[in-house]
C-alpha cells in the first residue's frame, strides 16, 4: 500500500512540475528530474519501484524507436560510427588526462574508460518534447547511442581486465564485436518480415489488448537478450521498436504503448532518476570531481561534434549532436557497480563517476534546449 | 532483469491460454486462471511470484474494480427496476447463507465462513451474455432481466465486500454491531462522495490545461491510487476507494476518454498478471486433500444462485420456467470473486489452501454454466 501512494505522489509530482517547467520554457523531463528530488529528501524509492522506472525507460526506448525511420537509420551508419568513434576516443583521452594528476597511472586508464559510453534516454525524451526526433540529427544520435554503446563496453572490458589480469582478453573482445554485430543485423535485416507475421497471427486473438501485451513481451525478451550480450538493454527496446515501426501494426501499437508509457512508466522513471541523486554528493563535490565532470562534457560534445562535422554536417548540427551525447547513465552505474564488487576501483571512483552521472543529467535537458533555439 | 522476464512469461501465457479458452466458446479469463496453475508451483514450477509481479497484480485489482467504478450507472441504475432488484438480492442473500452455514458446519472458523459465503454473492454475467447471444435468446425478458441484475449484483458484491473486511480488521463483531459497521461505511461513502467530487472535478480540470502526454489518464491513476490509500485508513478495503473513485470520475464529462485508456493500461499488462497470479497461487495439491468440501461449496454456489435469484424472479412474478432460467443465467462467478479471495489472501484469512477452493468454485461454475443455460433455455 506505501508503495502504491508513493506512486501516486511520483505521478502526480511528475505532471505539475512538468508542467511548470513547461510554462517558463524548460525542459519537462528537467522539471520531473528535480520534482524526484525533492521527493528524495523525503522518501526513498525501492526495488519495486526501481523495477517499475526500469519498464519506462524500456518504453520510452521502444517508442523512439517506432517513431524511428529504418530506412534513415541504415542511412545515418557513417556518420554515426564517426560520432560514437572520436566521442569515445576524446573522452577516453580526456578522461585519462585529467585524472592522471589526481591518481596513478591504472586508475587513471580508469577514469578515462568509465567516461566513455553515452546513455541517450534523457535526450531522446527532450528531442520529442521539441520534435526533433525524427531529424537526421536525432536518428544520427540514436545510432550514434548504438555503436558508442558497443564501443564503450569495449574500452571498459578492456581496461577492467587489463586492470585484473594485466593483460587483455582479445578473445572475449572478438566475440563481443561478433555478437553485437549479429544481433543488429538480425534486426535490421530480419525483423521487420518476422514483426508482421507474428503480430498478425497475434491480432487474431480475441482478447482486450493482445497485441500490445505482445508488444511488452517482445520488448522485455529483446531488452534481456541485449543485455545477455552485454549491450544495454535499452538498446534492445530501441531495436524492438524499430522493427514494429516498420509493420502495419505500427500507429496501433504506437498510440497504446504511449498510453502505458506516458500515463505511468516513463514519468515514473523520470522522477525516480532525481529520486536518486544524492544531494549532498552534488554539495561536497571535491575539485577533481568538478574537473573530471566538466571534461565528461567538453570531451562529448567536441569529440562528437568533431566527428559529426567530419562526416558532413554543419556547425550547428554539430554542436547539436554533441550535446546531445553528453548524458551518461545506466550503464557507467551498473559497470561500476561490477568493478567495485571486484575490487577493481575503490569508493573513491564511483563517488566521482556518481557526481559526473548526476550533473551530466540535469545539465543536459537545458543545455540541449538552448542549442535547439538557436 | 529477472522479474521482467517472468513479467513477460506471465503475459504470454494469459493471451495464450486465454486465446485457447476463447477459441472453446469459454471466457478468456478461465484461461488465464488455468495458464497460471500450469505455470505455478503445483506443477511446472517455473515462476517465483516476485515482490514487483505482486504489486502489479494488485495494482490489477485496484484497476478493474475501478473500471466498474466507472461502468456504474447510477441512471442506469435507477432504471433497473424492482424485480432486477428482487433477484439481485435473492442471489446475494440465499447463497451468502448457505455458504456460510456450510462452511461452519464443515468445521472452518467464523470469518473464514463469512468470506467463503460472500465469495458465493457476486455474479459474471459476461459468459451467459455470450452464450445468450449466440442463441439470439439475450433480448428476451429473461436476459434483460439477467443483464438489469447483474448491475444491481455487482454493486451488492462491493458492499458485502467492503462490509466484510471491515469486520475483519476490527476483529470481534457480533451480528448487533452489523447496523453500526455498515452505517459506519455508509457515513465514508457519503463523506468522500461530497468531499470527493469537488475535488475530482478540480483535478480532472487541471489536468485538462497541463500540456503533457495522457496527463488526464496519469492523474486519474493517481486519484484511484490515493482513493484506495486513504480508504485503508478508514480500515475500509482500498479497492472499495478505488471503485468509489471510478464512481465519481463516471460523474465527469472526460470519463469516456479515461475510461478507454484505463482499459488499454489494464488489459495489456495489469489484469492478466493479475488472474494468471490467481492461477499460480491456486495450490493444486491442497485440492487433493480438501476436495469434497471444495466439489460441495462448487455445488452451493450453483444451487444458491438458481434458488435465490429463481425465488427473487417469482416474487417478481416470473413464470417458474422463467425463473429458473434466469436462476441458471446468474450462476457464473470470475472477478469479483476471484478478486474477494484475493484480498482474504491478503488480509491473512485464508491460507494458500482454502484459497483454492474458491478457485475450483469459479472454474467449475464457469464449466457447468453454458451447458445448464443451453439445456433450461431449450425446454419449451
Amino acid at each position: 500500500m506505501e508503495t502504491l501512494i508513493m506512486l501516486a505522489l511520483m505521478l502526480a509530482m511528475a505532471k505539475l512540475l512538468g508542467w511548470v517547467f513547461e510554462k517558463i520554457g524548460q525542459p519537462v523531463v528537467l522539471g520531473q528530474i528535480l520534482g524526484g528530488l525533492i521527493i528524495g529528501v523525503f522518501a526513498e524509492s525501492n526495488e519495486i519501484i526501481r523495477e517499475f522506472s526500469n519498464l519506462g525507460v524500456l518504453l520510452l526506448l521502444f517508442l523512439a524507436g517506432i517513431e524511428s525511420d529504418l530506412q534513415e537509420f541504415r542511412r545515418v551508419g557513417t556518420p554515426s560510427i564517426f560520432v560514437a568513434g572520436i566521442g569515445v576516443l576524446f573522452s577516453f583521452i580526456l578522461g585519462f588526462l585529467v585524472a592522471y594528476p589526481f591518481v596513478e597511472f591504472h586508475e587513471a586508464l580508469l577514469y578515462g574508460a568509465i567516461m566513455t559510453p553515452t546513455s541517450v534516454s534523457i535526450t531522446v525524451r527532450v528531442l520529442m518534447e521539441l520534435r526533433r526526433l525524427r531529424t537526421r540529427e536525432g536518428t544520427t544520435i540514436l545510432a550514434a547511442a548504438v555503436v558508442d554503446d558497443v564501443l564503450g563496453i569495449l574500452v571498459l572490458t578492456m581496461i577492467i581486465s587489463l586492470l585484473r589480469e594485466g593483460s587483455v582478453d582479445y578473445k572475449t573482445i572478438v566475440e563481443i564485436i561478433v555478437e553485437v554485430s549479429g544481433f543488429l543485423a538480425i534486426f535490421i535485416y530480419l525483423g521487420p518480415v518476422f514483426a508482421e507475421k507474428a503480430f498478425k497471427r497475434i491480432s487474431r486473438i480475441d482478447l482486450p489488448e493482445s497485441t500490445t501485451a505482445f508488444a511488452v513481451v517482445f520488448l522485455i525478451l529483446f531488452a534481456y537478450m541485449a543485455e545477455h550480450l552485454n549491450l544495454a538493454s535499452i538498446l534492445g527496446a530501441y531495436m524492438v521498436g524499430l522493427t514494429i515501426g516498420q509493420t502495419s501494426y505500427k500507429k496501433q501499437v504506437e498510440d497504446h504503448v504511449s498510453v502505458l508509457g506516458y500515463s505511468l512508466f516513463i514519468p515514473l522513471f523520470f522522477v525516480e532518476v532525481g529520486m536518486r541523486i544524492e544531494l549532498s554528493y552534488i554539495l561536497h563535490a571535491s575539485l577533481f570531481a568538478v574537473l573530471y565532470t566538466a571534461m565528461a562534457i567538453v570531451s562529448k560534445v567536441v569529440g562528437c561534434g568533431f566527428g559529426a562535422y567530419l562526416s558532413g554536417f554543419d556547425l550547428k548540427a554539430s554542436l547539436r549532436i554533441g550535446v546531445g551525447m553528453i548524458p551518461r547513465l545506466g550503464v557507467e552505474l551498473a559497470m561500476l557497480t561490477i568493478a567495485l564488487s571486484s575490487g577493481v576501483i575503490g569508493p573513491d571512483a564511483l563517488t566521482i563517476a556518481i557526481f559526473m552521472v548526476f550533473v551530466t543529467t540535469i545539465l543536459t535537458p537545458p543545455l540541449l534546449k538552448w542549442v535547439y533555439k538557436r | 532483469m529477472d522479474v521482467f522476464l517472468e513479467l513477460a512469461l506471465i503475459l504470454i501465457v494469459a493471451k495464450l491460454f486465454g486465446y485457447i479458452a476463447t477459441k472453446v466458446k469459454m471466457p478468456g479469463a478461465l484461461g488465464q486462471l488455468i495458464g497460471g496453475m500450469l505455470i505455478g508451483p503445483s506443477i511446472l514450477n517455473i515462476v517465483s511470484y516476485s515482490e514487483g509481479i505482486h504489486l502489479i497484480s494488485e495494482m490489477g485489482v485496484v484497476l478493474l474494480l475501478f473500471l466498474a467504478g466507472l461502468e456504474t450507472d447510477v441512471e442506469e441504475f435507477k432504471r433497473v427496476g424492482v424485480p432486477a432488484f428482487l433477484i439481485a438480492l435473492g442471489g446475494v442473500v440465499v447463497p451468502f447463507m448457505m455458504g456460510y452455514y456450510i462452511s461452519e458446519w464443515f468445521g472452518y472458523g467464523r470469518t473464514e465462513a463469512l468470506f467463503l459465503g460472500g465469495i458465493l454473492t457476486a455474479t459474471s454475467v459476461g459468459l451467459t451474455a455470450n452464450i445468450l447471444m449466440e442463441m439470439k435468446r439475450l433480448r428476451t425478458k429473461e436476459g434483460t432481466a439477467i443483464l438489469a441484475s447483474a448491475v444491481v449484483d455487482d454493486v451488492l458484491g462491493i458492499i458485502v465486500l467492503t462490509t466484510l473486511i471491515a469486520m475483519h480488521r476490527k476483529g470481534h463483531v457480533y451480528v448487533e454491531d452489523l447496523g453500526t459497521l455498515i452505517g459506519e461505511i455508509a457515513v465514508f461513502f457519503v463523506v468522500s462522495w461530497l468531499v470527493g467530487r469537488p475535488i475530482v472535478k478540480e483535478v480532472l480540470l487541471l489536468s485538462e490545461r497541463i500540456d503533457l502526454p495522457e496527463t488526464l489518464t496519469a492523474f486519474a491513476l493517481a486519484l484511484t491510487l490515493i482513493f484506495a490509500y486513504i480508504a485503508e485508513q478508514f480500515r475500509i478495503a482500498g479497492i472499495t476507494g478505488a471503485y468509489l473513485a471510478g464512481v465519481l470520475i463516471a460523474q465527469t464529462d472526460e470519463a469516456k476518454r479515461i475510461s478507454d485508456r484505463i482499459i488499454a493500461i489494464s488489459y495489456s499488462l495489469f489484469v492478466p498478471v493479475f488472474l494468471v497470479g490467481i492461477g499460480i497461487k491456486t495450490d493444486i495439491e491442497v485440492l487433493l486433500h480438501a476436495g469434497a468440501f471444495a466439489i460441495l461449496y462448487s455445488i452451493i454456489a450453483i444451487i444458491g444462485k438458481v434458488l435465490g435469484c429463481g425465488a427473487g424472479a417469482l416474487i417478481a412474478k416470473f413464470k417458474p420456467k422463467e425463473a429458473l432460467r434466469v436462476g441458471v443465467g446468474m450462476i457464473p462467478r470470475m472477478e469479483v470473486a476471484l478478486i474477494m479471495a484475493n484480498v482474504a489472501l491478503t488480509e491473512g484469512v485464508f491460507d494458500k489452501g482454502l484459497f483454492s477452493i474458491p478457485v475450483t468454485m469459479v472454474i467449475l461454475t464457469t464449466f457447468i454454466t453454458p451447458p445448464l443455460l443451453k439445456w433450461v433455455f431449450s425446454r419449451d
